[in-house]
């Protein structure tokens, strides 16, 4: 008792650099290249990045930026080729090489998600047939393995000593009943498919592997979108499974023409990159476009939608997106049917969606499930939307502090009668405002869901009621700052929500320091950037500007029997989606279906 | 961007219609009804009608000469074929100058009217430099970014000009337009030939002929933009008119802010003058933009640089300093009213058709002579 309490004074009381030795640390490990529990043990064979010819360019030679960037690059590549050792080799025919080569590539025994289960073939007479399953346990489904591998092999299994039948061809044609199966030849594809949760099956004195597809991990099933919930359509959205990602567009879209590219991108771990697109519809430069992009993205891991989104939009430094994420099968079918080409990343619930355009960012699936004309008053409602959430705060200031004439009598008495008590500028008012706003926006996305509606409460109380009573904020600007954030959330694409949340204080500092002209100067700036903008080859105000030809579904939506043609901005090989007369029937529409009503004469 | 590219740029009609209608229409901002209203009193808006018809016809006969003759060239490179490299460049550099002048004067006029109006605690300078850093920005963009923003904005011109205009009506007086030719017939037709050069359509159209999308539509794309803008200006100084006697009229220097303060439609609808500062804010710059990406085209296409966009934030540099180097708002009013609007028509009308007449008979000849020397070795050949 005494040494503990005599031992915390000396702390409190003396500078001991020995306090932090008593921890762990990083630091002095650099050295230290094993893995292994004891220094007994001997170290698992290593890539060292850090050898004599990787050393080299520390020289105080001075070289071109050109020729630096150079040399990094090769020894970047030569770096990540020694990662590789031993993939390009051919799968081994022993089992004990096999044994030992696994327990290498895979490092085991440490690595214990990987398992290699040795059996023998079931065979009459005194030649035994050796071989092995491997697969991760946790992706790999266990019944299969069992039942459709181990089971047929071990004990259904009744081969004689004949040699002709002892070969990966027969056992995959007769004897192992997956629905899936392919051979492989090379080290790499056979190191692939395990992590793709595959199972590898490999028989003794074979050059080649069984790849039998047995994924079964767990996922969540599909459930309803979280972020583009609608009224009239359908309820299902993505979940973190590839297959099943592409299963339900497929579904929606049925076609042979749907084609779904499968590219790998990354070095240390691969992630299943799919491009679906129309085969015959979709613009062919687009899809070699979207090939190039993704396929040269050198990085060791790819992990979401969103980051492979920052590396191949083509200006990821605008606020404003240039590609759009959803969650909804329904819009990606309807997307690509209409030349536009999908891109799913591994087991991500959001599929990307190139080109885009603005103003698609404000529809929904739903607009072209009701009538055209509450599908017009929905877009017009959110246009009004962006507008107000971008522009609102900061034209408060704006007549505020400079264009207070414009404001009817009354209503300027008003104003200024709410503002007595209120000892801040506007601007700052406001700031502080949208700064609470911001962070019951961000506390009630990671807030526990048991005390989410406190949230609510909570920040109902302090802004609507607290901070007005206690002469903060004035009234209208409770008011103005809540019609803002009601016009965010009605915005249906996030991530052109959160472009204009952060757009909205530069707006707000315009207003503030210059009134309408440092708005409107603004305004004018940043529609000049966004009219020059691209996303995949298409200007990103198409069809406004540059203007084409397209049929009506920018804001006003035009009637479905009068939108005969796909947009013209995507180039598609196919512009026609319908026949000009499609209800034949109908004396009203008939008549006008070919010319009039709904659609421009380049329809 | 490279520049070859920027330079192939092609530019859909619609456009560039919209870009020369905002172009022309941003003169109802400025000093130009001040002085047509001073010149003709009663008649000032039979002076853009003139004015409009003259340009058309100046239109039409350059955009037959550049069909014909000149083919994806610009004014640069039709005097580089009539001048030579060195006439070239001095063209150029007068057109540079026009138009440099002009963004000095616009410039000047729209902050001191902005000073005036509606920021009136603010520095000019400040105001100024804002104004002048988008539009250089918005001339970096280039001629697509230009047109294209023009077209987004054109509807909000029209509506706006429009609604200054009927929501005035209860201000009206009619018999304030009469008598019919005002200061006589005479000084309407002199005023509106002097103060024609308003109407840049014709030099722009020389500057952007290369880079239209469909050339078949550019005689469509001068109709109409003449047509639009020359109704928009009549409307504004018909209402102007109407609402204010003439004696007034021509001591106002911004119109259409006079015109914007009187609306008064209810209690609630009224001194809607700040509404608009976003109608001739976003009109201004557009039209700066233009003459300011006009004068770092020419300068670049002339002494063969790789790209205007470098000349860009110096050109801005000059303008502004052109601008803010007049000592008043009048002397800045008075600049333009005696050199810029007064003569400007040498330099918007009768250059470029000059230099497109020696062009085409230059080329004329050309072809004559190459046809008697194909005459003259087919008759050897036959002998």
């Amino acid at each position: 008792m005494n040494r503990i309490f005599g031992g915390a004074v000396k702390r409190l009381l003396t500078v001991d650099d020995s306090v932090l030795d008593e921890q762990f640390s990083l630091e002095n490990d650099n050295l230290d290249s094993s893995y292994q529990f004891g220094p007994s043990e001997a170290p698992p064979e290593e890539v060292n990045f850090t050898t004599a010819e990787n050393m080299n360019y520390r020289t105080n030679k001075r070289v071109s930026m050109k020729k630096f960037l150079q040399r990094g690059e090769q020894e970047y590549h030569a770096a990540v080729d020694k990662a590789r050792i031993g993939h390009d080799v051919e799968i081994p025919t022993h089992l004990e090489d096999m044994r030992a080569k696994l327990e290498r590539a895979f490092h085991m025994p440490q690595n214990k998600d990987i398992v290699v289960r040795e059996f023998q073939v079931g065979v009459e007479g005194n030649s035994k047939w050796s071989g092995m399953v491997v697969f991760v346990d946790g992706l790999a489904d266990k019944n299969v393995i069992n039942l459709s591998i181990l089971e047929p092999l071990m004990i259904l299994t009744h081969l004689t000593d004949a040699q002709p039948e002892r070969t990966m061809k027969y056992v995959a044609d007769k004897m192992v009943p997956g629905n899936q199966s392919v051979f492989v030849d090379s080290w790499a594809d056979l190191v692939n498919n395990v992590l793709t949760g595959s199972t590898i099956l490999w028989l003794e004195h074979c050059s080649s592997a069984l790849v039998i597809e047995t994924k079964g991990w767990e996922h969540r099933s599909v459930s309803s979108p979280q972020t583009e919930a609608v009224v009239r359509g359908s309820h299902d959205a993505f979940t973190e499974s590839f297959r099943t990602n592409t299963g339900l567009v497929r579904s929606r879209l049925r076609t042979e023409h749907l084609v779904t590219e499968i590219i790998s991108v990354g070095n240390l771990a691969r992630t299943d990159i799919g491009i679906m697109y129309v085969h015959g519809l979709t613009n062919p430069s687009l899809v070699r476009e979207v090939r190039k992009r993704i396929s040269e993205i050198d990085v060791d891991f790819l992990m979401d939608s969103g980051m492979l989104e920052q590396f191949i939009e083509d200006k990821p430094s605008m606020l404003i997106p240039q590609v759009m994420a959803t969650e909804r099968p329904d819009r990606v079918a309807a997307s690509l049917a209409e030349g536009y080409v999908a891109i799913f990343v591994g087991n991500t619930p959001f599929c990307l969606i190139v080109p885009v355009v603005l103003w698609s960012l404000i529809h929904t699936s739903e607009d072209t499930n009701i009538r055209y004309l509450p599908g017009t008053f929905m877009r017009v409602l959110r246009m009004i939307a962006l507008f107000t959430a971008l522009l609102l705060p900061s034209l408060y200031v704006a007549v505020t502090n400079y264009h207070s004439e414009m404001l009817p009598t009354d209503l300027m008495l008003a104003i200024a009668g709410s503002r007595e008590q209120v000892p801040f500028p506007v601007v700052v008012e406001v700031l502080l405002m949208e700064f609470a706003i911001e962070l019951i926006r961000e506390a009630g996305i990671r807030i526990p869901s048991v005390i989410g509606p406190t949230i609510g409460i909570v920040g109902a109380l302090i802004i609507g009621q607290a901070a007005v009573q206690a002469g903060i904020v004035s009234p209208l600007l409770v008011i103005v700052i809540a019609t803002t954030a009601l016009a965010s959330f009605a915005l249906p694409n996030y991530e052109l929500s959160m472009g204009v949340r952060v757009l909205r204080f530069a707006f707000l500092v315009a207003g503030a320091i210059l009134g309408f002209y440092g708005i409107c100067i603004l305004l004018c700036v940043y529609v000049v950037r966004l009219s020059m903008q691209k996303s995949f080859g298409v200007p990103i105000l198409s069809p406004v500007a540059p203007n084409s030809g397209s049929a009506r579904d920018v804001i006003v939506r035009g009637p479905l029997w009068g939108m005969n043609k796909r947009p013209t901005f995507l180039h598609p090989l196919r512009s026609w989606r319908q026949n000009p007369i499609t209800r034949p029937w109908s004396q009203t529409t008939e008549k006008r279906a070919g010319i009039g009503f709904g659609r421009r004469r380049s329809d | 961007m490279t520049q070859s590219a920027r330079r192939n740029a092609k530019v859909p009609s619609n456009e560039m219609t919209a870009m020369l209608i905002i172009f022309v229409a941003t003169n109802a901002f400025l000093t130009y009804p001040r002085y047509i209203s001073r010149n003709a009193y009663e008649a000032a808006w039979m002076e853009p009608v003139l004015s409009g018809a003259l340009t058309l016809i100046l239109f039409l006969i350059v955009e037959f000469l550049l069909r014909k003759y000149f083919r994806n060239l610009d004014i640069v490179e039709v005097s580089k074929e009539v001048f030579g490299r060195f006439g070239a460049g001095c063209v150029a550099l007068l057109f540079s100058l026009y138009f440099l002048c002009s963004t000095a004067a616009v410039m000047r006029e729209f902050t001191e009217n902005v000073v005036s109006t509606v920021l009136p605690a603010t520095p000019l300078i400040f105001v100024g430099a804002v104004f002048m850093f988008a539009v250089g920005y918005i001339a970096y963009a280039g001629i697509e970014g230009i047109c294209r923003a023009s077209f987004i904005f054109l509807p909000l011109l029209l509506v706006g000009l429009v609604a200054v205009c009927l929501m005035t009506m209860n201000w009206w007086h009619p018999y304030f337009l009469l008598p019919l030719w005002g200061t006589g017939v005479d000084r309407v037709f002199v005023g509106s030939f002097q103060y024609a050069s308003i109407f840049a359509n014709v030099l722009l159209l020389t500057i952007i002929y290369p880079h239209v999308h469909d050339t078949r539509a550019t005689r469509r794309m001068g109709v109409v933009s003449i047509s639009v803008s020359t109704c928009l200006l009549v409307a504004l100084m018909l209402t102007y008119h109407m609402v204010f006697p003439p004696e007034e009229t021509g001591k106002t220097t911004f119109a259409l802010y006079r015109l914007a303060r009187i609306i008064h439609m209810g209690p609630f609808f009224q001194r809607l003058e700040s509404i608009f500062v976003f109608l001739w804010v976003t009109a201004a710059t557009i039209r700066m933009s233009v003459t300011l990406w006009g004068a770092a085209y020419l300068l670049s296409k002339a002494f063969n640089w790789s790209s205007y966009r470098p000349a860009i934030p110096s050109l801005v540099l000059i303008s502004f300093s052109m601008g803010m180097w007049a000592d008043s708002w009048v002397q800045v009013i008075d600049l333009d009213g005696k050199y810029l609007l007064r003569w400007g028509w040498t330099v918007v009308f009768a250059l470029p058709l000059v230099i497109l007449l020696l062009g085409s008979t230059v080329r004329a000849i050309r072809r004559d002579r190459a046809d008697e020397h194909d005459d003259n070795g087919g008759r050897m050949r036959r002998a």
